[in-house]
């Protein structure tokens, strides 16, 4: 490295020139070499000429690139005719390579952001360039079941941590020529590698050309998966209800894409981001569509009232006890009335403290090791509950409504959206706490209000149920799928000929 | 984007979000008159907001025409016929109406709140999501007020049929005659109320600026005659289920301040089924709620259009301005309406020589 001049940030802007020697000291200084150990540069002859081939150990296969590169070149007989020394490259890739993926590198950075994504550089000795060979082989989870998304029918796929078998996933879905993947790396320092899917013909060009420049204009120096890419692009980052729909199933993505929405997928993310989302895209699951209309009919009414029952439930028994005691029967008065006769606590204390409770077991579920995961069912239903009742700290009814509250927020298909409808109920306790029935109206009303405001990449939220725009008989009735013809209203023109043919 | 911006593209209101504020906003003071404020009238009143139609179709006829001469943009078309400084005028004339009604709507709400925590919170902390949540959700634009307006148009005939259901045995349908018992002054002074509540439907119309609505987002036919028949089914339907089923006895005068006092006994268990008073009492508030995003929206928009000004400093200013009136106690002195009795005829006026004007000029331009 002794006449390389320059840091790697500007080595990294170079162009690997025609000397191998001073090409390798470039990749040394940018890859910190030998500190860092897992970088492989593995120099062999070919027809004559020196040449290298650099990759790192672990996320490019050894075995392929010493099938498909090495092998190859040392075995290649010299040509015929004198090679000029600027076509070495040229000749290697068309006439020597196995290698299906070969591109050629303009810079540095080019070969090193491919060489850290598995791909193999391969320099050549007095020829001014590289060739990327794929040779990628990231360790990544197989194929599996989804793990906050299950379904009775359907596919039992989910994504993993993978792009390249993410998006093979969805095509697997989707066989159509017009569905475009555009790989656009996010973030302006540790880039990403995320992909932006639509259909052509379907999902409205403008939509795309705002998604397209959301991806580009990130400035987050590190993005780390589809989480924070979603933060990064929505519409509303303040408000608690989210705009993109994040799945973990193909099924439901290649759906969502036939229908005209975008897809965003990301490396190191089991997760696809949807848009346009409305609110109904939240509420209903993928297997609704699965089942016979009218199973699909009953249980979205069973979620919508769950999801009613989750909202309202705590704030209309607070408002009910404390302010209009008068609309109870008596039978059900008196039997609260003896409930709390020995609770120290007022009623909103006591909500609050079970509320607390049930967020605390959640979320200690979600971390808990396996091994002792079963004491978490113990701590919930024996300590928290019935010891809690038997103390006398929470009166019996109180364990019925947060229960029925839980399981109204359990079927919620999106897991942003039950987190967004939990802090809501929170505020629609507290509103009925301090102003009965009429704050529990108020809250209802600015609860509406924040959702009717809301768009989703232009979409408005509650559309097309208001403002109306013309649409399937899908919103909380699943009627018959042969009802079914009009495209969804945020996509393209030219969708409604096919959709209706 | 920040809030103002997002506000700034989110004022446009659809057409058929539009129609059902109205509809809510003029449904709620017919609820009014015939429930609350004029009981002992009920066996005649009820043909109050059919006669007041019969008041109103003038004005109303005259808009529709305006709408299909304007090619249903009505408050460009205005703008175009009378010229910009009277078109901005009336305009604000209309939003200081609008705000008028929203410091009565204010005060409807706050005794009716008072009465709902039975006093157990303090006044002022009463007032706070009673001022608020009205002005924050009218600034929001139109997706938000009109999306109310659309929740709340579907919840209320199943709330409401609710209690008709559970007050089944107390309908009488006698109730629904004489026609004219009370007399021709007492039913000529609610068809004049009702007529200016129907006249409410063309000053929304000046907010339709098509933006929001798609082709098939049109709620209206195309000829006039459907239009009125619509209003007059509708009207004779509200008013006539609010004739035949007793919420209350009719005891009480209809005077501002004793609404809490009706409210009351419409949901105390004295007379009216338990089983009733949760559906009221939401029916009750929604309904005064709506009323009052929309006249604050409507204001707002307006105000902001013939000014060129932001919409929703505008919103929060009016919203500003009906509380300080509503302390003030202008908004005691009569009922809910967005103008007096009085205010139908220049209203009405205005409007045919609008018309006369955009037909005259429609002769003179060359074909």
């Amino acid at each position: 490295m002794a006449g390389i001049n320059g840091s790697p940030e500007e080595i990294l802007r170079r162009s690997p020139c025609a000397s191998l020697e001073e090409n390798l000291d470039c990749l040394r200084a940018v890859f910190r070499m030998p500190q860092n150990k897992d970088i492989v540069l593995h120099r062999f002859p070919v027809c004559g000429f020196g040449a290298c081939a650099a990759f790192i150990d672990g996320i490019s296969s050894s075995d392929e690139i010493a099938a498909s590169v090495i092998r190859p070149c040392v075995t290649e007989k010299a040509p015929d005719e004198n090679l000029k020394s600027e076509d070495r490259l040229r000749h290697i890739g068309e006439s020597i390579l196995y290698a299906c993926q070969v591109s050629e590198a303009d810079t540095f950075a080019d070969v090193a952001r491919d060489m850290l994504n598995g791909l193999c550089a391969l320099f050549a000795d007095g020829c001014a360039g590289a060739l990327l060979i794929d040779t990628r082989d990231l360790p990544h989870r197989a194929v599996s079941h989804t793990n906050n998304e299950s379904v009775v029918l359907g596919s039992q796929e989910g994504f993993v941590e993978s792009l390249r078998t993410n998006i093979s996933l969805v095509r697997k879905h989707l066989h159509s020529p017009a569905l475009v993947t555009e790989m656009i790396p996010v973030g302006s320092k540790n880039r990403l590698n995320a992909a932006l899917l639509y259909v052509d013909g379907v999902t409205d060009p403008k939509i795309v050309a705002e998604a397209r420049r959301r991806l580009r204009s990130v400035s987050l120096a590190n993005v780390s998966g589809t989480g924070q890419i979603q933060q990064l692009i929505e519409d509303y980052p303040f408000s608690l209800f989210p705009q993109l729909l994040q799945t973990e199933r193909p099924d439901r993505t290649a759906a969502g894409l036939a229908e005209g929405q975008f897809a965003i997928l990301a490396d190191n993310s089991p997760y696809a981001l949807l848009a346009p989302s409305t609110l109904f895209h939240f509420i209903h699951a993928s297997d609704d569509t699965f089942m016979r209309w009218q199973y699909g009919t009953f249980i979205r009414v069973i979620r919508s009232l769950g999801i009613l029952l989750s909202l309202f439930l705590p704030g209309l028994y607070i408002a009910l006890t404390q302010f209009h005691t008068h609309l109870l029967p008596m039978n059900l008065l008196t039997s609260i009335a003896e409930a709390r006769s020995n609770v120290p606590f007022p009623v909103i204390g006591e909500i609050l403290v079970m509320e607390f409770s049930f967020f605390l077991i959640n979320e200690a579920g979600t971390r808990i090791p396996s091994q002792i995961g079963s004491a978490l069912g113990i701590v919930g239903a024996l300590i928290l509950g019935q010891a809690a009742v038997s103390a006398s700290i929470i009166s019996p009814m109180l364990i019925i409504i947060v229960a029925l509250t839980g399981l109204g927020n359990f079927v919620v298909p999106s897991y942003n959206f039950s987190l967004a409808m939990e802090l809501y109920r929170l505020l629609l306790l507290l509103m009925g706490a301090l102003f009965g029935l009429y704050g529990i109206v108020m809250g209802a009303i600015l609860l509406i209000s924040s959702v009717c405001h809301l768009r989703s990449f232009g979409a408005p939220y509650v559309a097309p149920f208001a403002p109306w725009r013309p649409h399937n008989p899908d919103l909380i009735l699943r009627l018959p799928l042969w009802l079914q013809r009009l495209p969804m209203f945020y996509a393209a023109r030219s969708a409604g000929k096919e959709r209706r043919s | 984007m920040t809030l103002f911006a997002q506000n700034e593209r989110n004022r446009s209101i659809s057409h058929r979000q539009l129609m059902q504020m109205l509809y809510v906003s003029a449904g709620s003071r017919i609820f009014f008159l015939l429930v609350i404020d004029m009981p002992e009238l009920n066996a005649c009143v009820w043909m109050a907001p059919l006669i007041g139609l019969v008041f109103a179709s003038p004005t109303l006829l005259c808009t529709y025409a305006l709408l299909r001469e304007g090619r249903m943009r009505l408050s460009p078309f205005l703008r175009e016929t009378v010229g910009a400084p009277v078109w901005r005028a009336a305009l604000i004339v209309f939003s200081l109406a609008m705000t008028y009604d929203a410091s009565s709507l204010f005060e409807a709400l706050l005794s009716s709140a008072a009465y709902a925590t039975l006093y157990m919170t303090p006044g002022w902390i009463l007032a706070i999501p009673t001022f608020l949540v009205p002005v924050i959700v009218a600034s929001r634009g139109g997706n938000s007020a009109g999306g109310l307006g659309a929740v709340f148009l579907r919840a209320v005939p199943l709330l409401y049929l609710l209690v008709i259901v559970f007050q089944f045995r107390s309908i009488n349908l006698a109730w629904l005659t004489p026609l004219f018992g009370s007399g021709a002054h007492a039913l000529v002074h609610s068809a004049r109320l009702c007529a200016t509540y129907y006249c409410m439907i063309p000053i929304g119309l000046l907010l339709d600026d098509g933006e929001n609505t798609t082709g098939r987002g049109r709620a209206y036919p195309a000829r006039p005659c459907s239009f009125l028949w619509l209003c007059l089914i509708s009207a004779a339907t509200v008013s006539a289920l609010c004739a035949i089923h007793s919420a209350i006895y009719p005891t009480v005068t209809g005077m501002m301040d004793t609404r809490s006092i009706r409210l009351d006994l419409v949901l105390s268990n004295g007379k009216s089924n338990q089983a009733i008073q949760l559906p009221m009492l939401i029916v009750w508030y929604g309904t005064l709620s709506v009323a009052l995003v929309f006249t604050l929206f409507c204001a707002g928009r307006l105000t902001a259009d013939a000014l060129n000004l932001p919409f929703t400093p505008v919103v929060v200013a009016y919203g500003v301005i009906a509380i300080v009136q509503m302390v003030l106690g202008f908004a005691k002195r009569e009922h809910a309406l967005f103008f007096t009795e009085w205010g139908l005829y220049p209203f009405t006026a205005f409007f045919l020589i609008t018309l006369l004007i955009a037909l005259w000029k429609k002769k003179r331009r060359p074909a």
